[in-house]
């Protein structure tokens, strides 16, 4: 089996579990996921979605502010991947290419819905633990991203939960690294005075 | 620049388990299916429908703007010769007033010594 050129992470996996060897091994395997399904085996559809469906739906969730579209843009990602098995395009850069997938079919889901279609606010923070203080604080988070755009959400998602650089944050959402980077403090920023940290 | 402190230790949504199933069975149906021609994924893009609708409608604006009223009569694009001076109009037109050219009397002089040429036996070779 060809296996691809794989990304290594420079940093430890921003859950706080994982190391850099975990997310090398991790990359490995889906790049190996990914080069079955270039090579037409649709049973590695399954393998991406226990490597990957968590982020892909974070990043819909993200994205399009609502649980109901998150869950179509997931669906329409797999969909499109299962188009793409056996002319698959040479990939780099597994995890960036998946959650680029996810983007595009993200910002479709919120082109093609409605407005008049009533939206179903998800969390998109939750506390690990059963702790009531943390939850309250994952609900006030939620709160607050949901006062960003959804372009700077979804920046601060891909940096901060998906690990990316701005390069690649860039490449995922089709805009240049400066753009990504300036989403990306913006949002930062906005956060903070949301908050009263920053004036 | 890093996120405010209530983010840390906090979790993004996770993908819904009951999801898996029915996201993989539609990824394979949709695998399984027929993939559309050129021509179909084609005329079933909105952005090339919109593209060809633009189109007509620039040619349609650009073809009722350039038809206006026939021409008229203009000057005429052979050269015209002038009768005093046997010259093409727009060569006229370029020279100073009252330019005459000298081909007049160079005309006579030639035809005076054309007769002379023809009427004297001067050229009999013999």
């Amino acid at each position: 089996m060809k296996v691809m050129a794989v990304a290594v992470p420079s940093t430890v996996d921003p859950g706080g579990s994982g190391t850099v060897a975990d997310s090398t091994l991790a990359d490995l395997r889906l790049a190996a996921a990914l080069a079955d399904l270039a090579a037409g085996r649709l049973e590695a559809l399954a393998t991406l979605w226990d490597l990957v469906s968590d982020d892909l739906f974070g990043l819909a969730l993200w994205r399009t502010g609502n649980r109901g579209d998150a869950e179509e843009a997931l669906q329409e990602t797999f969909v499109r991947l299962a188009r793409a098995a056996g002319r698959m395009p040479r990939v780099s850069r597994p995890r960036a290419y998946l959650l680029a997938v996810a983007h595009r079919a993200a910002v479709d889901v919120v082109r093609k819905r409605r407005r008049s279609d009533p939206l179903e606010h998800a969390a998109e923070l939750l506390a690990p633990t059963g702790d009531p203080g943390r939850r309250a604080d994952a609900a006030h988070a939620s709160r607050l991203l949901l006062a960003l755009q959804p372009k700077q959400r979804e920046a601060v998602f891909l940096r901060h939960y998906a690990d990316l650089s701005f390069a690649d944050i860039g490449r995922v959402t089709g805009v240049p690294t400066f753009t990504a980077a300036s989403r990306y403090r913006l949002a930062i920023r906005r956060l903070r005075k949301q908050m009263g940290v920053e004036p | 620049m890093s996120l405010p402190d209530p983010f840390r230790g906090l979790e993004p949504t996770r993908a819904p388990q009951d999801l898996r199933d029915r996201v993989l069975a539609s990824a394979r149906r949709a695998a399984a299916e027929p993939r559309p021609g050129l021509v179909d994924r084609l005329w079933s893009s909105t952005g090339l429908r919109l593209a060809w609708v633009g189109c007509v409608l620039v040619l349609l604006v650009a073809n009722l703007t350039s038809t206006g009223p026939a021409p008229t009569a203009g000057p005429s694009l052979a050269p015209q010769a002038t009768a005093e001076t046997g010259l093409p109009l727009e060569v006229r037109e370029l020279l100073p007033t009252g330019w005459q050219p000298h081909r007049t009397s160079a005309t006579a002089a030639d035809r005076r010594l054309l007769d002379q040429v023809l009427t004297e036996p001067t050229w009999d070779l013999s």
